[in-house]
C-alpha cells in the first residue's frame, strides 16, 4: 500500500461530547468521499442490571499513547487519512456518549473498515475503565466483552 | 560489604486497585530482584487487591511490559485492570 499521509486526533475530555462539533471540525475539502462516524452511548440496560450512570477514568498519558498508536495502525493497514476520536471521562448518563469517532477514507470501505478496527482495538488495549453504577445503589467494574460489544 | 542501596518506583493505581490502595499513586521500594510479578504479590497482600496477577496487564513507563522483567529504579509502574473502554 502506498505511504498516506495520515492525520489523527484525539481527545479526552471530562465535558459532554458535542456530536455536531466534533463532526464539523473534520476537513470538508473535497479529498473524502466517504466519512463514517460511530458513536457509542451509554445503555440504560448491562447484562439485565438498570444502568444509572458510569463514571469513565483513564491513565491518561498511556491512553493517548495507546490511542495514537492504534489509530496509526488502522489508519496504515485500512489507507485512510483522517481520523477523530473523542472519549469521555468522568460521570456520563444513560442516552449520552461516551465516545465518538470519525473515520474520513477517499471511499466507504475503507472508512467502515478503519473505524470497526479501531472500536475493537480501543476495548482491548487502552487503558480507560468504566465504573458502572446502577440503579439500586450497587456498582461494578465490567470488562469488555470484546465478543459483542 | 556494604548493604544494596534502595531504589523506588513510582506505583499508579487505577480503577478497582486504586479504591483497594486508597490512593492515586506511591513509591516503592524494590531491590534488583524485584520485578512486576513480585512488585503485585507485595502490594496485593498488603493492600487485599480483588484482582488475581493473571487479570492484570503490566505497564511500565506508560508502556505494556513483561511481568518477569526485573524493574529499575525511577520506573512508573502500573497494574492494569481489564480495560471497558468505548
Amino acid at each position: 500500500m502506498a505511504q498516506i499521509n495520515s492525520e489523527r486526533h484525539v481527545l479526552l475530555q471530562e465535558t459532554p461530547i458535542d456530536s455536531g462539533m466534533v463532526r464539523r471540525e473534520c476537513p470538508a475539502d473535497g479529498r473524502f468521499g466517504g466519512y463514517v462516524t460511530f458513536e457509542g452511548v451509554v445503555r440504560s440496560q448491562n447484562h439485565g442490571r438498570q444502568v444509572d450512570h458510569i463514571d469513565y477514568s483513564a491513565y491518561q498519558a498511556m491512553a493517548y499513547q495507546q490511542l495514537d498508536l492504534i489509530i496509526a495502525e488502522a489508519q496504515e493497514r485500512c489507507g485512510v487519512e483522517f481520523v477523530r476520536m473523542v472519549h469521555r471521562l468522568g460521570r456520563v448518563s444513560c442516552g449520552e456518549t461516551a465516545v465518538i469517532l470519525c473515520c474520513l477514507g477517499r471511499h466507504r470501505r475503507e472508512a467502515f473498515e478503519c473505524c470497526m478496527q479501531i472500536m475493537d482495538q480501543l476495548k482491548k488495549d487502552v487503558p480507560i475503565w468504566k465504573k458502572e453504577f446502577y440503579t439500586d445503589g450497587s456498582y461494578d467494574w465490567p470488562r469488555c466483552q470484546h465478543d459483542h460489544d | 560489604m556494604s548493604s544494596a542501596p534502595q531504589s523506588t518506583v513510582q506505583v499508579l493505581y487505577f480503577a478497582a486497585l486504586q479504591e483497594a490502595a486508597g490512593c492515586t499513586a506511591e513509591a516503592v521500594t524494590i531491590d534488583a530482584e524485584t520485578t512486576g510479578r513480585s512488585l503485585y504479590q507485595t502490594l496485593a497482600c498488603r493492600y487485599d487487591f480483588p484482582l488475581a496477577c493473571d487479570q492484570l496487564r503490566l505497564a511500565v513507563n506508560q508502556k505494556f511490559a513483561d511481568f518477569d522483567r526485573p524493574l529499575q529504579a525511577g520506573d512508573e509502574v502500573a497494574f492494569i485492570p481489564p480495560v471497558a473502554g468505548g
